[in-house]
């Protein structure tokens, strides 16, 4: 760069002076003993580092915000592969967690009626005709399991095996009009016979006009069909309406039967009834 | 006489003896420190400033003045026992301006002579009062009567000396 001789001695000027500012911001001190040139170095670097520093931060900001998006993209990728995973894994444990308890209710269930003989089924399918209300089980005629053996949950009467193959069986669920079980209601211990309506709820038949019939009442087994023990829960009075010669009781089923997991079977060759009561105590089928 | 160039009959550059410049400026210096001992407010007439002045004034060239002025200013600060700087900044100013101002009006006239120590003597205050105000953090004031009294006196000074300045240039 040149500098025309004209303007030459203002240079000089400049840097005689500034050189002269700088000899005395040398000598000069301030508080603490800073010398004046470390607080005008200070003055002059520290906003220009921070500028640099800002920059930096910024450049490296946009550099992975706006820049090194591949990495990003690859990363977000693997986290939902492993947060799919997770969620898997989690819905797993929450179906084990679940089957635990339905277990456990089993178990327990068990243990709390140790003369009944029990065998643990798991339902493997369902009807496929939505007006036939059968399921099929896991266990079998190698398993003991035979026609017309009773089946449960903790919760209530589930229906009876219909057929029995070697390793599967049919159940006939009693919300099927073709089943029937020997109840009573729990209070009065008035007997009658549940049936199904192909609906979700059940009907209570065989108890007479004058009975006094309280809605949400228990409906039990009364053990007279020959299939199921007694004192089981089948249900829950409805609703109740008088009929001639009797009343029209409407039962909520105790067991979920639209979800149903597990059931227990259990192991009792069903006594045959004599002709004389058969139709009448609810024999369990009358197909 | 005018005061204004009208040619270059005033662009003649003095040579002086050998030494001369050196002698008058130490000579300055030493009356500048002595004096005030006897007469307390010797110190205004600033002598080294006044020997600045001339010698830009005579060699017209701008780096030998500002070179001249900030020698005589570092020696000032050192003897006055001030950081190094505060009269060399000053005086460094004040003899490139004493050349430049040299280019331009006549100033072999008592009259010139004068009026240019006279601002060049304010200048030199205010230069020294911003520095003391702004680098030491001394604030003082930069214009006041005393400094007037002391800038008339160094310009009535000029006037008297610089003939007799004069007497040390080579004919």
């Amino acid at each position: 760069m040149s500098v025309s001789p004209s303007r030459r001695p203002l240079l000089f000027l400049a840097a005689a002076v500034a050189a002269q500012l700088l000899l005395l911001a040398f000598q000069i001190q301030r508080n603490h003993h800073i010398r004046l040139i470390q607080v005008w170095a200070a003055d002059v670097f520290t906003p220009a580092g921070r500028a640099g520093t800002s920059s930096i931060d910024w450049i490296g900001a946009l550099w992975s915000g706006y820049i090194d998006l591949q990495n990003t993209r690859a990363r977000n990728r693997h986290l939902q592969a492993e947060v799919d995973q997770l969620q898997l894994q989690v819905d797993r444990l929450r179906g084990r967690a679940a089957e635990g308890d339905r277990l456990a209710a089993l178990l327990a269930f068990r243990q709390s009626n140790p003369a009944l003989p029990l065998l643990a089924a798991r339902v493997i399918g369902a009807s496929l005709a939505p007006a036939s209300k059968v399921l099929y089980i896991d266990r079998g005629a190698r398993d003991g399991v035979h026609r017309d053996m009773a089946v449960i949950t903790p919760n209530g009467v589930v229906g009876k095996i219909l057929e029995s193959f070697p390793s599967s069986s049919q159940v006939l669920l009693v919300t099927d009009r073709q089943s029937g079980v020997g109840a009573l209601l729990s209070g009065s211990r008035v007997e009658g016979v549940v049936k199904g309506t192909d609906g979700p709820d059940l009907r209570m038949d065989y108890v007479e006009d004058g009975e006094k019939i309280k809605p949400g009442e228990t409906v039990l087994t009364s053990g007279l069909d020959q299939i199921f023990p007694k004192d089981l829960p089948v249900g829950t009075v409805l609703a109740s309406r008088p009929a001639n010669p009797f009343q029209k009781i409407e039962v909520r089923p105790a067991a979920q039967l639209d979800r149903l997991e597990d059931v227990l079977v259990v192991l009792l060759h069903p006594k045959p009834l004599p002709p004389s009561t058969a139709g009448d105590s609810g024999a369990g089928s009358h197909r | 006489m005018s005061l204004v160039v009208k040619d270059n009959s005033f662009d003649a550059v003095h040579k002086y003896y050998a030494g001369s410049t050196i002698g008058v400026a130490l000579i300055a210096l030493f009356l500048q420190g002595f004096l005030p001992i006897y007469f307390p407010h010797a110190g205004l007439l600033e002598l080294p400033l006044l020997v600045t002045i001339y010698f830009s004034l005579a060699r017209r060239n701008a780096v030998s003045g500002m070179l001249l002025g900030a020698g005589i200013g570092l020696a000032q600060d050192a003897i006055s026992h001030l950081p190094l700087g505060i009269y060399g900044i000053a005086l460094t100013v004040v003899g490139y301006l004493a050349t430049w101002v040299g280019y331009r009006i006549n100033v072999e006239v008592p009259l010139s002579r004068f009026a240019l120590t006279f601002v060049l003597y304010g200048l030199e205050r205010v230069i020294i009062a911003v520095v003391e105000r702004y680098l030491l953090e001394q604030p003082g004031s930069i214009l006041s009567l005393y400094w007037l009294i002391g800038s008339l006196l160094a310009a009535t000074l000029a006037v008297l000396i610089f003939p007799q300045l004069d007497r040390l240039q080579k004919s």
